[in-house]
Protein backbone atom coordinates (compact mmCIF):
# COMPACT_ATOMS: atom_id res chain seq x y z
CA UNK A 1 0.00 0.00 0.00
CA UNK A 2 2.81 2.38 0.85
CA UNK A 3 4.96 1.83 -2.18
CA UNK A 4 2.76 3.59 -4.77
CA UNK A 5 2.48 6.61 -2.49
CA UNK A 6 6.22 6.86 -2.01
CA UNK A 7 6.70 6.50 -5.74
CA UNK A 8 4.19 9.25 -6.30
CA UNK A 9 6.01 11.40 -3.80
CA UNK A 10 9.34 10.99 -5.51
CA UNK A 11 7.79 11.70 -8.91
CA UNK A 12 6.20 14.79 -7.49
CA UNK A 13 9.51 15.90 -6.02
CA UNK A 14 11.37 15.42 -9.26
CA UNK A 15 8.72 17.51 -10.97
CA UNK A 16 9.30 20.48 -8.70
CA UNK A 17 9.39 23.58 -10.79
CA UNK A 18 12.47 25.59 -11.49
CA UNK A 19 12.39 28.69 -13.62
CA UNK A 20 14.43 31.60 -14.81
CA UNK A 21 12.96 35.07 -14.70
CA UNK A 22 13.68 38.51 -16.08
CA UNK A 23 15.42 36.96 -19.05
CA UNK A 24 17.01 39.39 -21.50
CA UNK A 25 19.04 39.03 -24.64
CA UNK A 26 22.18 41.16 -24.73
CA UNK A 27 23.39 41.90 -28.23
CA UNK A 28 24.67 45.44 -28.32
CA UNK A 29 28.30 44.74 -28.99
CA UNK A 30 28.35 41.00 -28.61
CA UNK A 31 28.94 38.99 -31.75
CA UNK A 32 26.62 36.26 -30.45
CA UNK A 33 23.41 36.97 -28.58
CA UNK A 34 23.63 35.92 -24.92
CA UNK A 35 20.53 35.33 -22.87
CA UNK A 36 20.86 36.55 -19.29
CA UNK A 37 18.72 36.49 -16.20
CA UNK A 38 18.63 38.10 -12.78
CA UNK A 39 15.95 35.97 -11.15
CA UNK A 40 15.99 32.26 -10.41
CA UNK A 41 12.96 30.52 -8.99
CA UNK A 42 13.01 27.07 -7.43
CA UNK A 43 9.66 25.75 -6.21
CA UNK A 44 9.30 22.68 -4.04
CA UNK A 45 6.26 20.81 -2.75
CA UNK A 46 6.06 23.09 0.24
CA UNK A 47 8.26 26.01 -0.61
CA UNK A 48 8.95 28.76 -3.08
CA UNK A 49 12.48 30.09 -3.51
CA UNK A 50 13.24 33.26 -5.44
CA UNK A 51 16.85 34.36 -5.88
CA UNK A 52 17.28 37.87 -7.18
CA UNK A 53 20.82 38.61 -8.28
CA UNK A 54 22.31 42.09 -8.22
CA UNK A 55 23.45 41.71 -11.83
CA UNK A 56 22.48 39.35 -14.63
CA UNK A 57 24.17 36.03 -15.28
CA UNK A 58 24.02 33.94 -18.40
CA UNK A 59 21.31 31.35 -18.72
CA UNK A 60 24.06 28.75 -18.65
CA UNK A 61 25.26 30.01 -15.27
CA UNK A 62 21.69 30.18 -14.00
CA UNK A 63 21.11 26.60 -15.08
CA UNK A 64 24.26 25.56 -13.23
CA UNK A 65 23.00 27.32 -10.10
CA UNK A 66 19.68 25.52 -10.41
CA UNK A 67 21.47 22.21 -10.80
CA UNK A 68 23.43 22.99 -7.66
CA UNK A 69 20.15 23.56 -5.82
CA UNK A 70 18.70 20.29 -7.05
CA UNK A 71 20.45 17.62 -5.02
CA UNK A 72 20.03 13.91 -5.50
CA UNK A 73 17.58 12.44 -3.00
CA UNK A 74 19.39 11.22 0.07
CA UNK A 75 18.62 7.93 1.75
CA UNK A 76 16.87 9.98 4.40
CA UNK A 77 14.29 11.00 1.83
CA UNK A 78 12.62 7.62 1.88
CA UNK A 79 10.45 9.08 4.60
CA UNK A 80 9.39 11.98 2.44
CA UNK A 81 5.67 12.43 2.20
CA UNK A 82 4.21 15.10 -0.06
CA UNK A 83 2.03 17.72 1.55
CA UNK A 84 -1.15 16.88 -0.29
CA UNK A 85 -0.82 13.20 -1.17
CA UNK A 86 -2.09 10.98 1.60
CA UNK A 87 -4.85 8.47 2.07
CA UNK A 88 -8.09 9.51 3.72
CA UNK A 89 -8.14 13.24 4.39
CA UNK A 90 -6.62 15.62 1.89
CA UNK A 91 -3.71 16.42 4.16
CA UNK A 92 -1.16 14.19 5.91
CA UNK A 93 -2.10 12.94 9.34
CA UNK A 94 0.50 13.38 12.08
CA UNK A 95 -0.19 11.07 15.01
CA UNK A 96 0.98 11.59 18.56
CA UNK A 97 2.38 8.07 18.48
CA UNK A 98 4.94 9.16 15.88
CA UNK A 99 8.29 10.33 17.12
CA UNK A 100 8.79 12.86 14.35
CA UNK A 101 7.26 13.50 10.93
CA UNK A 102 9.51 14.84 8.23
CA UNK A 103 8.53 16.79 5.10
CA UNK A 104 11.39 17.36 2.69
CA UNK A 105 11.57 19.16 -0.60
CA UNK A 106 14.51 20.54 -2.53
CA UNK A 107 14.68 23.72 -0.46
CA UNK A 108 14.63 22.20 3.03
CA UNK A 109 13.13 19.89 5.62
CA UNK A 110 10.27 20.53 8.03
CA UNK A 111 9.96 18.28 11.09
CA UNK A 112 6.95 18.12 13.35
CA UNK A 113 5.93 16.12 16.40
CA UNK A 114 2.43 16.20 17.88
CA UNK A 115 2.36 15.94 21.68
CA UNK A 116 -1.24 14.91 22.24
CA UNK A 117 -0.91 14.92 26.02
CA UNK A 118 0.31 18.52 26.00
CA UNK A 119 -1.92 19.77 23.17
CA UNK A 120 1.01 21.14 21.19
CA UNK A 121 3.35 20.50 18.31
CA UNK A 122 7.12 20.88 18.28
CA UNK A 123 8.42 21.89 14.89
CA UNK A 124 11.74 22.46 13.19
CA UNK A 125 12.96 23.58 9.80
CA UNK A 126 16.36 23.41 8.19
CA UNK A 127 17.39 24.87 4.84
CA UNK A 128 18.74 22.29 2.39
CA UNK A 129 22.54 22.06 2.32
CA UNK A 130 22.95 23.04 -1.37
CA UNK A 131 20.92 26.19 -0.79
CA UNK A 132 22.73 26.96 2.46
CA UNK A 133 25.99 26.62 0.54
CA UNK A 134 25.29 29.74 -1.54
CA UNK A 135 24.30 31.86 1.49
CA UNK A 136 26.53 34.86 1.98
CA UNK A 137 25.25 36.09 5.32
CA UNK A 138 22.77 35.53 8.13
CA UNK A 139 19.19 34.44 7.58
CA UNK A 140 16.21 36.49 8.74
CA UNK A 141 13.20 34.44 9.74
CA UNK A 142 9.96 36.43 9.55
CA UNK A 143 8.38 34.24 12.26
CA UNK A 144 6.16 31.24 11.65
CA UNK A 145 2.40 31.75 11.30
CA UNK A 146 0.03 28.98 12.35
CA UNK A 147 -3.58 28.58 11.26
CA UNK A 148 -6.27 26.24 12.50
CA UNK A 149 -8.28 25.78 9.32
CA UNK A 150 -8.49 29.47 8.37
CA UNK A 151 -8.01 31.14 11.74
CA UNK A 152 -4.66 32.59 12.72
CA UNK A 153 -3.66 30.93 16.00
CA UNK A 154 0.01 31.76 16.44
CA UNK A 155 2.94 33.84 15.28
CA UNK A 156 6.47 32.86 16.21
CA UNK A 157 9.27 35.28 16.85
CA UNK A 158 11.54 36.91 14.30
CA UNK A 159 15.06 35.52 14.29
CA UNK A 160 18.36 36.43 12.71
CA UNK A 161 20.47 33.28 12.61
CA UNK A 162 23.02 31.45 10.47
CA UNK A 163 21.37 29.84 7.45
CA UNK A 164 22.38 26.41 8.74
CA UNK A 165 20.45 26.99 11.98
CA UNK A 166 17.67 24.58 12.88
CA UNK A 167 14.68 26.86 13.26
CA UNK A 168 12.33 25.46 15.85
CA UNK A 169 9.44 26.20 18.14
CA UNK A 170 6.24 25.02 19.76
CA UNK A 171 2.62 25.80 18.93
CA UNK A 172 0.07 25.06 21.62
CA UNK A 173 -3.69 25.19 22.02
CA UNK A 174 -4.30 22.18 19.78
CA UNK A 175 -6.61 19.20 19.99
CA UNK A 176 -6.85 15.93 18.18
CA UNK A 177 -8.40 16.34 14.75
CA UNK A 178 -7.20 19.90 14.20
CA UNK A 179 -6.15 20.81 10.67
CA UNK A 180 -3.07 23.02 10.90
CA UNK A 181 -1.46 25.17 8.26
CA UNK A 182 1.79 27.00 8.71
CA UNK A 183 4.07 29.26 6.72
CA UNK A 184 7.21 31.27 7.21
CA UNK A 185 9.51 33.44 5.12
CA UNK A 186 13.31 33.15 5.23
CA UNK A 187 15.50 35.80 3.65
CA UNK A 188 19.27 35.79 3.24
CA UNK A 189 22.00 37.17 1.01
CA UNK A 190 23.51 34.80 -1.50
CA UNK A 191 26.41 34.61 -3.89
CA UNK A 192 25.52 32.47 -6.86
CA UNK A 193 27.59 32.10 -9.99
CA UNK A 194 29.96 34.69 -8.59
CA UNK A 195 27.19 37.26 -8.36
CA UNK A 196 25.72 38.57 -5.10
CA UNK A 197 21.98 38.63 -4.60
CA UNK A 198 19.12 37.92 -2.24
CA UNK A 199 17.14 34.73 -1.62
CA UNK A 200 13.55 34.77 -0.39
CA UNK A 201 12.38 31.33 0.66
CA UNK A 202 8.69 30.99 1.51
CA UNK A 203 7.89 27.70 3.22
CA UNK A 204 4.67 26.15 4.44
CA UNK A 205 2.38 23.18 4.66
CA UNK A 206 -0.81 21.70 6.05
CA UNK A 207 -1.41 18.59 8.13
CA UNK A 208 -3.90 17.12 10.59
CA UNK A 209 -2.95 16.12 14.13
CA UNK A 210 -4.51 13.02 15.67
CA UNK A 211 -3.99 11.45 19.08
CA UNK B 1 -7.03 49.23 32.62
CA UNK B 2 -9.83 46.82 31.79
CA UNK B 3 -10.32 44.66 28.71
CA UNK B 4 -13.30 46.87 27.83
CA UNK B 5 -10.96 49.85 27.41
CA UNK B 6 -11.49 50.53 23.71
CA UNK B 7 -9.04 53.46 23.74
CA UNK B 8 -6.17 51.01 24.12
CA UNK B 9 -6.38 48.13 21.63
CA UNK B 10 -3.59 46.35 23.52
CA UNK B 11 -5.15 46.54 26.98
CA UNK B 12 -6.08 42.85 26.94
CA UNK B 13 -2.41 41.97 26.39
CA UNK B 14 -1.19 44.30 29.12
CA UNK B 15 -3.58 42.67 31.58
CA UNK B 16 -2.35 39.20 30.66
CA UNK B 17 1.29 40.20 30.90
CA UNK B 18 0.82 41.85 34.27
CA UNK B 19 -0.80 38.71 35.62
CA UNK B 20 1.95 36.47 34.26
CA UNK B 21 4.77 38.68 35.55
CA UNK B 22 3.17 38.82 39.01
CA UNK B 23 3.04 35.03 39.08
CA UNK B 24 6.75 34.80 38.33
CA UNK B 25 7.97 36.88 41.25
CA UNK B 26 8.93 33.88 43.38
CA UNK B 27 10.16 31.78 40.47
CA UNK B 28 12.99 33.85 39.08
CA UNK B 29 15.71 36.19 40.17
CA UNK B 30 15.99 37.59 36.68
CA UNK B 31 14.26 40.97 36.44
CA UNK B 32 11.78 40.77 33.57
CA UNK B 33 10.34 44.00 32.26
CA UNK B 34 7.95 44.70 29.41
CA UNK B 35 9.10 47.63 27.29
CA UNK B 36 6.31 47.86 24.73
CA UNK B 37 3.02 46.25 23.74
CA UNK B 38 1.95 47.48 20.32
CA UNK B 39 -0.89 46.34 18.08
CA UNK B 40 0.29 45.29 14.62
CA UNK B 41 -1.53 44.54 11.39
CA UNK B 42 0.28 41.90 9.35
CA UNK B 43 -2.62 41.19 7.00
CA UNK B 44 -0.73 42.04 3.81
CA UNK B 45 2.36 40.11 4.89
CA UNK B 46 0.36 37.03 5.85
CA UNK B 47 -1.68 37.10 2.63
CA UNK B 48 1.47 37.32 0.53
CA UNK B 49 2.88 34.13 2.04
CA UNK B 50 -0.42 32.29 1.64
CA UNK B 51 -0.64 33.45 -1.97
CA UNK B 52 2.98 32.57 -2.79
CA UNK B 53 2.49 29.02 -1.54
CA UNK B 54 -1.02 28.65 -2.97
CA UNK B 55 -2.25 27.55 0.43
CA UNK B 56 -5.93 26.77 0.78
CA UNK B 57 -7.27 29.66 2.82
CA UNK B 58 -10.30 31.89 3.20
CA UNK B 59 -8.75 35.35 3.25
CA UNK B 60 -12.05 36.90 4.33
CA UNK B 61 -12.07 35.07 7.64
CA UNK B 62 -11.80 37.59 10.48
CA UNK B 63 -8.49 37.24 12.30
CA UNK B 64 -7.64 37.95 15.95
CA UNK B 65 -5.89 41.15 16.93
CA UNK B 66 -2.13 40.75 17.24
CA UNK B 67 0.32 42.64 19.44
CA UNK B 68 4.10 42.91 19.30
CA UNK B 69 5.64 42.59 22.78
CA UNK B 70 9.19 43.64 23.57
CA UNK B 71 11.03 43.57 26.86
CA UNK B 72 14.17 42.77 28.76
CA UNK B 73 15.21 39.84 30.95
CA UNK B 74 18.18 41.10 32.91
CA UNK B 75 20.38 42.63 30.24
CA UNK B 76 18.92 40.57 27.41
CA UNK B 77 16.22 41.85 25.06
CA UNK B 78 13.33 39.68 23.90
CA UNK B 79 10.34 39.95 21.59
CA UNK B 80 7.25 37.88 20.93
CA UNK B 81 3.79 38.15 19.44
CA UNK B 82 0.42 37.54 21.06
CA UNK B 83 -2.96 36.93 19.48
CA UNK B 84 -6.22 37.89 21.19
CA UNK B 85 -8.00 34.56 20.85
CA UNK B 86 -9.36 31.66 22.88
CA UNK B 87 -11.01 31.60 26.28
CA UNK B 88 -9.41 33.30 29.26
CA UNK B 89 -7.52 30.22 30.42
CA UNK B 90 -6.14 29.69 26.91
CA UNK B 91 -5.17 33.35 26.60
CA UNK B 92 -3.29 33.34 29.89
CA UNK B 93 -1.64 30.04 29.14
CA UNK B 94 -0.57 31.21 25.68
CA UNK B 95 0.74 34.50 27.10
CA UNK B 96 2.78 32.67 29.76
CA UNK B 97 4.19 30.16 27.28
CA UNK B 98 5.06 32.86 24.75
CA UNK B 99 6.82 34.94 27.40
CA UNK B 100 8.77 31.92 28.64
CA UNK B 101 9.83 30.91 25.13
CA UNK B 102 11.08 34.40 24.36
CA UNK B 103 12.83 34.95 27.69
CA UNK B 104 14.40 31.50 27.68
CA UNK B 105 15.75 32.13 24.20
CA UNK B 106 17.20 35.43 25.40
CA UNK B 107 18.75 33.96 28.54
CA UNK B 108 20.26 30.89 26.93
CA UNK B 109 20.95 28.04 29.32
CA UNK B 110 19.63 29.70 32.47
CA UNK B 111 16.38 27.89 33.34
CA UNK B 112 13.40 30.24 33.24
CA UNK B 113 11.35 30.24 35.34
CA UNK B 114 13.12 28.36 38.11
CA UNK B 115 11.71 25.04 39.23
CA UNK B 116 12.78 24.87 42.90
CA UNK B 117 15.27 22.10 43.54
CA UNK B 118 15.62 21.18 39.90
CA UNK B 119 17.83 22.19 37.00
CA UNK B 120 14.94 22.27 34.52
CA UNK B 121 12.56 25.22 34.22
CA UNK B 122 9.02 25.26 35.57
CA UNK B 123 6.29 24.89 32.95
CA UNK B 124 2.81 26.28 32.39
CA UNK B 125 -0.03 23.93 33.27
CA UNK B 126 -3.67 24.52 32.35
CA UNK B 127 -6.03 22.26 34.21
CA UNK B 128 -9.70 22.49 35.22
CA UNK B 129 -9.93 26.17 34.43
CA UNK B 130 -6.79 27.00 36.39
CA UNK B 131 -3.46 28.08 34.95
CA UNK B 132 -0.33 27.74 37.05
CA UNK B 133 3.41 27.11 37.04
CA UNK B 134 4.34 23.54 37.83
CA UNK B 135 7.26 21.16 37.90
CA UNK B 136 7.21 19.16 34.66
CA UNK B 137 7.54 16.02 36.79
CA UNK B 138 4.55 16.91 38.98
CA UNK B 139 2.16 18.81 36.78
CA UNK B 140 -0.87 18.43 39.00
CA UNK B 141 0.75 20.53 41.74
CA UNK B 142 0.91 24.31 41.44
CA UNK B 143 4.20 26.03 42.25
CA UNK B 144 2.64 29.42 41.67
CA UNK B 145 -0.82 30.29 40.37
CA UNK B 146 -1.09 32.43 37.26
CA UNK B 147 -4.85 32.48 37.11
CA UNK B 148 -6.26 30.89 40.26
CA UNK B 149 -9.84 29.76 40.54
CA UNK B 150 -12.35 29.10 37.84
CA UNK B 151 -11.89 31.23 34.73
Amino acid sequence: MLEPRITAALIALTMNAIALGSTTIAHADAPVATRTTETITVNGQGSSLTITLDSPVSDQTATQIQAQLNPQPSTDESSVEPLKIDPGPIYPVVKSSESNRKFTDRNGTFNVRYNGSYNNVNWGYKVAAPLAAIAAGPMVERGIDWYKVYTHIGHGGRHVVPVTYLLHGTQGGLKSGDQLSWNDVLTFPVEAGGVPGKAVLTIGGTFVVVK
Amino acid sequence: MSSSDTSDPASWARELLTRVLDSLQDLTEVPVEIASVDPIDRTAERREAISTLGQHHDLDTAQPVEVDVTGTAGTEAFQFFLLNRGNQAERISTCANSLVDAVQEALGSTPFPTCPGHSHPAVVEQRSGQVYWSCPDARAKALSPIAPGSL
